[in-house]
C-alpha cells in the first residue's frame, strides 16, 4: 500500500514536470509580453565563448523562464498569494490598499549626470530654460509605504537635485502642488505616472512661469477614453485587485486648434500623426495613447496668433501634459532624447526658440538615454 | 544551475532520472557520472574543465602518496603539495583579498566553482585519511569522481567521508518508490527555500534598510530572527533538494540539518547546523590539535579557535571567524555553568542568545558593524516605534509558521497522527500536497527570477 502511494507520487509529479516541460517546449513562443509590457528574452546565442563562460546557459535559464508554460498565469497566483498572507511587496512593488506603489525609490542614487547636462545646455542657450521634475506617485503619496521605504523620499531627491541645477534656469516645484492636492486622482493607482489631471495642476504653475494665463478648469470637456488602464507597476505584479484606471482626454471645444502634427524618425522621415492615438487606448500599454506611439521628434502647430515658439525635452511624464500647452504656443517641437540618436541639434534648432521645457520624472533621472553626453556635443 | 531554478526542476532532473532509467544498472555510476559533469557544463564550460583537473590532479595524489606511504618512502611530499594546491583555490576563489590571483589566471570575472568549499573539505579529508592509513585510495576513478563531483551533494553537502560515501553507493536501491520519496523531500526542500526563506529575506533586508540609529531594540531581534531563520530555511531547503534528488536515484543521504535551532544545549545546535562539516572539522582539526596539549588551558585556547575556523570556513571573514568562536567559547562555559538538573527552558534560552550573537556577527560584514548592531539589541535607540509594529504586523504570520516548522514538532505531529487512524488519510493527501506546492512553488520562482538571498558562497 505504502509502496503504491510512492510510486504514484513520483508518476503524478513527474507526470507535472514532463508536461509543463512540454507545453513549454512546444507553445507559440512571443516575443513581447503585453501583460508585462516587456520583450521577452530570445533563445541564447549557442557559440563557444558564451559556452565556455556560462552566458549561454544563464541565457537559457532567463529563456525558459520567461517562456514558462503560462507564464502571466504564475505570476499572478504569487501576487494573490503574497497579498493573503499579509506580505504586502511583490516585485519591488508595494501592494496597498486602493493603489499599487513603487518600493524602491529610496535606493534611487542620483548620479550628476542630468544635473551635468542641463547646466551645459543652459550655458549655450540664449533663451531661458525651466526645469520640472515630477515625482512618482511613491512620492507623492509616500505616507502610504511603512517608513523603512522613506529614508531617501523623492521631495529630497528633487530639492537636491534643484540645488546643484544652476541658478540661471528657472526651477518648477512640482513636488509641493502635487503633494498639496493628493485627495485628487492625480496619480495613476497602477502606475507610477501623473494622470491628465496632474498634469493640468503643474500646468497651472508653469504656464504662469511661462508668461501666460492657465485656462480654466470649467472651459474644458473631460472625455473618458478608457477605464481599463494597467500600468508599469501592473506588469511588474500582475495584480488585478487594485481598480484599473482612467485615462482622460481635456479638450477645449472653443480654444485654439492643432493645425498639424508631424513627427520624425531618427532618419529625418516626416510623417503626419495626431495629438491623439485613441487605436493605442485599446491594449498594451494605453498611456501611450498620448501623442501616440513614442517617436523621437513631434512638431505641433497651432492656430495660436503669437510668434511663440516652445521646445520641450522630456521624457514620458510630458505625454499627458504637451496637449496643455498648445492653447499658448504657435509652435512646439517635443524631443524625446530616450528615443533618438546623436545630437539635440540634429533634430532642432534650439536657438530658435526663446523658451525651453525641461520636463522628467524623478524615476528617469538616471536614464543613460535620456541624459547622455553625445546630446549637446 | 541552482536546484531552485525552473531549468533544474522542468529540465535538468526529469531528463536525467529519464536517462537513468533507460541505462542498465551496471552502468548507473557511469551514467550519473556524466550527468553530473553536465551539470558542472551547465553553470559553463570553464567550470566543467575545473572540476575534470581538479578531480585528476586529487585523486593520482591520492594514489601516489599511498604508493609512496607502502614503499616507507616519505608520503608528506604528494600530501603536503595537494593539501595546499586545495586549501590555496578555496581561499583563491572565496577570499576577497584574492582578487590579484583571479586576474592573473585570467578567471573570467563571474566564473565561481559553486560548492567549492565542500568538496575541497572531502578531498582534503580524504588525502589525510590515506596518509593515517583510515583509507584506502580509490582506484576506480568514476567512483573518486563522483565522490567530488555528485550534483545532488555538490552546492550543500552533506560532507562525508569517502568510506560512508561508498558504502551509500554500494546500498543503492533503484525503484520508482524510491523516486517518489525523494520527490517529496525535493518538493520538501524547494518549499523552504523558496516560500519560506525568500519572503524571510524580505523581513531581514528590510530591516537591514533601516540606518543603525533608527534600530530599535525590537525591530533589530525582528530582524535577525529573520536572519536566522532565513539562513537555516536557504541552507536546509538547498540541502533537501539535493538530499531529495539523491534519494530520487536510490542513494540515502543523512541529512545535514536536522533540526538544529530551538535546542537546549548550544553544543546541539552547533552539531546539527551542517552535521558533516561539523563532523570534519571535529575530525581533522579539533581533535589533532586539542590531543596536542594536556594543559587544559591551551586546550580551551584550541578549542576555541578550532570553532573559530569553522566559523571562516562559513563565512570568509573576520566576523565569522568571531562568530565561530562565539559558539566555541559558549559550549565551553556550558560545561561549567549548566549542570545537569538546570531547567531545559532555561537551556533554551542560553542557546537563542547564542544563537542570536553568532547571527549577528555573521549578517554583519564588520567587527564595529557587530557591534553597533548588539549595543541596538539592548534598546540603545530606543525599545520599539511604529516600524516595530508595521512589521510584526506584516511578517508575524510567516514568522510563527517558520518557527514552527523550524523546530522538531512538526514533524512529530505529522508522525503521532500517522499512528492513529487518519493515518491513512494522511498517506493519501500526501502526493496530492507535494503536487500543489510543487504548484505554489513554480509560481513563486516565476515571480522572483532574481531573489536575493543571505547565503554565502560556498
Amino acid at each position: 500500500m505504502k509502496e503504491m502511494l510512492k510510486k504514484l507520487t513520483a508518476v503524478l509529479l513527474l507526470g507535472f514536470m514532463l508536461s509543463v516541460a512540454l507545453a513549454t517546449a512546444l507553445s507559440n513562443k512571443k516575443t513581447r509580453s503585453d501583460e508585462e509590457n516587456r520583450e521577452l528574452e530570445s533563445f541564447p546565442k549557442f557559440t563557444l565563448s558564451s559556452v565556455t563562460d556560462g552566458s549561454f546557459f544563464s541565457g537559457l535559464e532567463s529563456y525558459a523562464s520567461d517562456h514558462l508554460f503560462k507564464r502571466s498565469k504564475w505570476l499572478s497566483v504569487k501576487s494573490h498569494i503574497s497579498r493573503e498572507t499579509g506580505e504586502n511587496l511583490v516585485n519591488g512593488v508595494f501592494i496597498g490598499e486602493d493603489s499599487l506603489l513603487d518600493a524602491e525609490m529610496s535606493d534611487r542614487e542620483i548620479n550628476g549626470k542630468a544635473v551635468e547636462i542641463i547646466n551645459a545646455f543652459a550655458d549655450s542657450y540664449k533663451g531661458t530654460v525651466y526645469v520640472a521634475v515630477i515625482p512618482t506617485s511613491s512620492g507623492v503619496y509616500g505616507d502610504k509605504l511603512p517608513a523603512y521605504l522613506l529614508e531617501n523620499p523623492e521631495s529630497r531627491q528633487i530639492s537636491g537635485l534643484y540645488g546643484r541645477i544652476s541658478d540661471d534656469v528657472r526651477k518648477i516645484d512640482a513636488y509641493n502642488i502635487l503633494k498639496m492636492l493628493n485627495d485628487n486622482y492625480i496619480y495613476f493607482r497602477n502606475d507610477t505616472k501623473w494622470t491628465s489631471y496632474g498634469a493640468y495642476c503643474v500646468y497651472r504653475t508653469v504656464i504662469q512661469k511661462l508668461g501666460f494665463l492657465p485656462t480654466p478648469y470649467d472651459k474644458y470637456t473631460i472625455m473618458h477614453i478608457t477605464d481599463k488602464f494597467r500600468g508599469n507597476l501592473y506588469n511588474r505584479t500582475l495584480y488585478t485587485d487594485t481598480k484599473s484606471d482612467l485615462i482622460d482626454i481635456y479638450d477645449y471645444p472653443n480654444g485654439e486648434k492643432v493645425v498639424s502634427c508631424v513627427s520624425s524618425d531618427k532618419y529625418g522621415n516626416k510623417q503626419k500623426k495626431e495629438l491623439y492615438d485613441m487605436k493605442m487606448a485599446e491594449n498594451g500599454y494605453m498611456y501611450d495613447m498620448y501623442l501616440g506611439e513614442p517617436v523621437p521628434v513631434i512638431e505641433i502647430e497651432t492656430t495660436v496668433n503669437n510668434e511663440k515658439k516652445l521646445l520641450v525635452i522630456k521624457d514620458s511624464y510630458a505625454d499627458c501634459f504637451i496637449p496643455f500647452l498648445t492653447q499658448h504656443y504657435n509652435k512646439i517641437t517635443v524631443v524625446s532624447p530616450e528615443f533618438t540618436d546623436g545630437k539635440l541639434s540634429d533634430y532642432a534648432d534650439i536657438n530658435d526658440y526663446e523658451q525651453t521645457l525641461i520636463l522628467f520624472g524623478i524615476e528617469n533621472v538616471n536614464s543613460e538615454k535620456l541624459f547622455r553626453d553625445e546630446l549637446l556635443s | 544551475m541552482e536546484y531552485s531554478s525552473l531549468l533544474y526542476i522542468y529540465g535538468f532532473l526529469p531528463i536525467s532520472l529519464a536517462v537513468y532509467y533507460l541505462i542498465p544498472k551496471k552502468h548507473s555510476e557511469k551514467a550519473l557520472l556524466g550527468l553530473s559533469m553536465l551539470f558542472c557544463g551547465f553553470s559553463s564550460l570553464y567550470f566543467l574543465i575545473f572540476m575534470a583537473v581538479y578531480i585528476l590532479l586529487n585523486y593520482t595524489m591520492c594514489r601516489l602518496t599511498e604508493y609512496i606511504k607502502q614503499k616507507g618512502s616519505i608520503a608528506e611530499i604528494p600530501l603536503a603539495s595537494m593539501v595546499i594546491i586545495d586549501i590555496t583555490a578555496i581561499f583563491a576563489f572565496r577570499a576577497p583579498y584574492m582578487e590579484w590571483f583571479r586576474n592573473t589566471v585570467h578567471a573570467p570575472e563571474i566564473f565561481y566553482p559553486l560548492g567549492i568549499s565542500f568538496f575541497t573539505l572531502s578531498a582534503v579529508g580524504m588525502l589525510t585519511d590515506i596518509y593515517k592509513g583510515r583509507q584506502k585510495a580509490e582506484k576506480n576513478l568514476i567512483r573518486y569522481a563522483l565522490y567530488i563531483v555528485f550534483f545532488p551533494r555538490l552546492y550543500m553537502g552533506p560532507c562525508m567521508q569517502y568510506s560512508e560515501f561508498s558504502k551509500i553507493l554500494d546500498r543503492q536501491k533503484r525503484g520508482f518508490a524510491q523516486t517518489g520519496t525523494g520527490l517529496c523531500i525535493f518538493v520538501k526542500g524547494l518549499v523552504k527555500k523558496v516560500i519560506i526563506a525568500d519572503s524571510l529575506y524580505l523581513l531581514y533586508s528590510a530591516v537591514n534598510k533601516i540606518g543603525h540609529e533608527n534600530l530599535t531594540a525590537l525591530t533589530t531581534l525582528l530582524g535577525m530572527t529573520a536572519y536566522i531563520l532565513c539562513l537555516y530555511f536557504t541552507m536546509s531547503g538547498i540541502a533537501d533538494m539535493g538530499r531529495g534528488t539523491a534519494e530520487c536515484f536510490g542513494y540515502r543521504f543523512p541529512d545535514s540539518f536536522p533540526y538544529p535551532l530551538f535546542r537546549y544545549r548550544v553544543r546541539l545546535f552547533a552539531s546539527r547546523w551542517l552535521t558533516g562539516v561539523t563532523g570534519w572539522f571535529r575530525t581533522y582539526i579539533r581533535k589533532p590539535l586539542t590531543s596536542s596539549s594536556r594543559n587544559p588551558y591551551i586546550r580551551l585556547v584550541f578549542f576555541v579557535l578550532a570553532w573559530g575556523m569553522l566559523g571562516f570556513w562559513f563565512k570568509f571573514s573576520i566576523t565569522g571567524f568571531v562568530a565561530g568562536m562565539i559558539i566555541g567559547l559558549v559550549i565551553s562555559a556550558e560545561g561549567y555553568i549548566l549542570k545537569k538538573g538546570t531547567l531545559k527552558i532555561t537551556g533554551v534560552f542560553c542557546t537563542l542568545i547564542a544563537t542570536l550573537l553568532w547571527g549577528v556577527f555573521l549578517s554583519e560584514d564588520s567587527i564595529s558593524d557587530a557591534l553597533s548592531m548588539i549595543s541596538a539589541l539592548f534598546g540603545r535607540y530606543g525599545f520599539a516605534d511604529s516600524l516595530t509594529f508595521y512589521f510584526i504586523r506584516a511578517y508575524i504570520l510567516l514568522l510563527a509558521i517558520a518557527v514552527f516548522f523550524a523546530t522538531p514538532a512538526a514533524k512529530k505531529l505529522i508522525r503521532k497522527a500517522e499512528r492513529q487512524k487518519t493515518g491513512i488519510v494522511i498517506s493519501f493527501i500526501k502526493p496530492v500536497l507535494a503536487l500543489a506546492f510543487l504548484i505554489i512553488c513554480t509560481a513563486y520562482i516565476s515571480a522572483n527570477q532574481n531573489a536575493d538571498t543571505v547565503l554565502f558562497r560556498l
